[in-house]
C-alpha cells in the first residue's frame, strides 16, 4: 500500500509491518497506524502515522542516551500486547527536537513499548518520578560544545 | 459530573470493582487508596497531560535540523534492537 508523507514523500508500506496502536497516543487518540521507518544512522529513527501524513514522530533508544533507563511498567501494557518474552518487547522515545540540541528533548516519561511480533504497541504513562517528559537529549555540558557548525550535504537534506 | 461527600476512612466504590478510600485528609491534601483489579491502569492526571502535551510539542519538532543534530549525538551504548 502506498502512503503519503510529509518527510519520506509516497512511503510503499507493507501491510504486515504497520504498528497498531490500538488506543493512539495521548493526544492524538485517533491515530492508531505507524509505520517505523528505520533512518540507519543509528541515532534517530521516525514513527510515521498513515492515518495523518503530517505526524511523524521522532524516535530514539532511549538506553542510548540513558543506559540504566528502567521505568516501571505496569503488567496490564504487556496483556494488552497480547504479552510474550521480555524479548518480544521493544522500548523507544520520542523525542523532541528543537533549532539548538541543548534545548533537545527525549520522553522518559511516556515510553513506546511495541510488541515486534504482533505489531502491537502502546505508549506507557509512567508514573515514576525519576523520569520526565523533558529529560535532555545532551546532559553534559561538555558534550554541548562540541557542536559542529557545518552544514548538512545536499544528500542529508533530502533525507527529510 | 457526580459530586459525593466523604469523612476520612470512607470510601465509594465503582462499578462494583474499584474501591477508593480516604485514607487521610489535612494540610491541603488528601492521600487516597485504590483497590482495583491488576488490569486497571492508575494515573496522577498531570503526568498523564505531561505525555500529551510533549507529544504535540514532538510532532512540531525542527525537522530540517535532523542531520545537523544527529551527529552530535554520542551514544553511550551500542544497541541491539530486534528489527521492528
Amino acid at each position: 500500500m502506498k502512503f503519503k508523507t510529509r518527510c519520506f514523500g509516497e512511503l510503499e508500506v507493507d501491510e504486515a509491518k504497520i504498528i497498531h496502536f490500538e488506543e493512539g497516543l495521548p493526544g492524538f487518540e485517533d491515530l492508531h497506524r505507524f509505520v517505523f521507518i528505520d533512518s540507519e544512522d543509528g541515532i534517530f529513527n521516525y514513527l510515521q502515522s498513515l492515518e495523518e501524513q503530517m505526524i511523524c514522530f521522532v524516535v530514539i533508544d532511549p538506553y542510548m542516551i540513558e543506559p540504566s533507563y528502567a521505568p516501571v511498567i505496569h503488567e496490564s501494557y504487556f496483556t494488552k500486547l497480547g504479552g510474550g518474552e521480555n524479548d518480544d518487547f521493544v522500548l523507544l522515545s520520542i523525542v523532541c527536537l528543537k533549532d539548538k540540541m541543548e534545548d533537545s528533548t527525549l520522553n522518559l516519561a511516556g515510553p513506546l513499548l511495541i510488541q515486534h511480533h504482533t505489531k502491537k504497541a502502546i505508549q506507557v504513562v509512567c508514573e515514576d518520578k525519576k523520569y520526565t517528559t523533558k529529560h535532555k537529549l545532551l546532559q553534559d555540558k561538555r558534550e554541548t560544545q562540541e557542536i559542529p557548525t557545518t552544514k548538512p550535504t545536499d544528500e542529508e537534506k533530502k533525507t527529510c | 459530573m457526580l459530586a459525593l461527600t466523604r469523612k476520612n476512612k470512607e470510601s465509594i466504590i465503582i462499578d462494583g470493582k474499584i474501591e477508593i478510600t480516604i485514607l487521610d485528609i489535612g494540610d491541603g491534601k488528601v492521600k487516597l487508596g485504590i483497590d482495583a483489579p491488576r488490569e486497571v491502569e492508575i494515573h496522577r492526571k498531570e503526568v498523564y497531560d505531561q505525555i500529551k502535551a510533549s507529544n504535540q510539542e514532538a510532532t512540531q519538532v525542527a525537522f530540517d535540523q535532523i542531520s545537523k543534530l544527529k551527529t552530535m549525538i554520542k551514544p553511550k551504548q551500542e544497541i541491539k534492537r530486534p528489527k521492528i
